[in-house]
């Protein structure tokens, strides 16, 4: 008789823990999809100028950059359409 | 009478100083590479899970370029910026990919809308993220930046794990902005690549962190400062 209240006891408490668990798991759920959400709804607009406190390219970088850009600006003069973005 | 309000003044300059003390440090707080503020995975943001996907989808134009196949012209000039960047040391490519992008037109895209499937209503979100192909063709804004340069230095082999799109909110511009966050490899120096060519470190900045993400997961910064319990709750997982 012992053992078999022992035996359900056991089974009760683990049911209860069982429960307990998915509820948790739900309310994570919910808190994350909510802040999320939010998160989505914030507007990132703002512009900002270059500074004079940028940080200076060196001779070489200068030149690789200054390199390709007039590559940018022939291929535009050359008219191509856009490579692969479509909208 | 008179000690009650000599009190009283002291401890009102008191509060004062302290809150500018605490003012200050808020301002001067360091991005923070650290997981307590882990929301979840990165496709939990729709917008953000979209240009993941959509980069994916593009970047093998860019790989095939890199690898010598043929390449449409607009990709010239970044073929030639990242094969030459290829063998430069990591500060170097750092900064000559924050001046690349910082150099392109700005152009607000508020008003877009993303078309993920041609069969579906295209959906509209408010903030478009830019792949490096958009951004390329058509420029962007403070985002488009960041977004860029993220993938851009993830295309030169920097990993994932130490750099993130960091949304913050400008204090001394008053309005919401984004910076590429980069902890170096060689001493752990967290950066934020500006898209006004500012390196910012330590307290050069009046930003407070709101939330940050690459393409593995999304980060709460908020919740680091004023939702610790939120944060610590959400890192639950099902068992």
């Amino acid at each position: 008789m012992r053992t078999l209240v022992c035996i359900v006891l056991c089974a009760l408490s683990s049911v209860a823990l069982a429960g307990e668990r998915v509820a948790v798991v739900r309310s994570y759920a919910l808190e994350v999809k909510d802040r999320i959400q939010s998160l989505e709804l914030i507007n990132v607009t703002a512009e900002k100028p270059v500074s004079n406190q940028a940080e200076p390219l060196d001779a070489e970088l200068a030149a690789l950059l200054a390199e390709t850009e007039s590559r940018e600006t022939s291929a535009l003069n050359a008219g191509e359409p856009e490579p692969v973005a479509q909208q | 009478m008179g000690r009650i309000r000599r009190q009283t003044r002291t401890r009102g300059a008191g509060f004062l100083c302290t809150a500018f003390f605490v003012s200050a440090v808020a301002v001067a707080a360091p991005y923070s590479f650290d997981d307590s503020g882990y929301l979840g995975p990165a496709d939990l943001m729709p917008s953000w899970r979209e240009t993941l996907a959509r980069q994916a989808d593009q970047s093998h134009v860019l790989d095939a370029c890199l690898a010598g196949d043929a390449c449409p012209r607009a990709y010239e000039g970044l073929r030639f910026l990242l094969t030459k960047a290829a063998d430069l040391p990591e500060a170097r490519q750092i900064n000559l990919v924050n001046h690349y992008v910082n150099r392109k037109r700005y152009r607000n895209d508020r008003t877009l809308a993303v078309v993920t499937d041609p069969e579906a209503a295209p959906v509209k979100y408010r903030n478009r993220w830019a792949t490096v192909d958009e951004f390329v063709v058509r420029g962007g804004d403070c985002e488009d930046y960041a977004t860029t340069k993220y993938f851009l230095l993830r295309e030169l082999g920097v990993p994932a794990e130490r750099m993130r799109v960091a949304v913050v909110y400008d204090r001394a511009a008053r309005g919401y902005h984004a910076v590429l966050a980069l902890r170096r490899a060689t001493d752990g120096v967290v950066l934020l690549l500006d898209s006004d060519g500012v390196f910012r470190t330590g307290s050069r900045h009046a930003y407070r962190f709101v939330y940050s993400m690459n393409e593995t997961a999304i980060w709460d910064d908020d919740a680091k400062r004023v939702r610790p319990a939120i944060a610590a709750t959400d890192k639950e997982t099902p068992s």
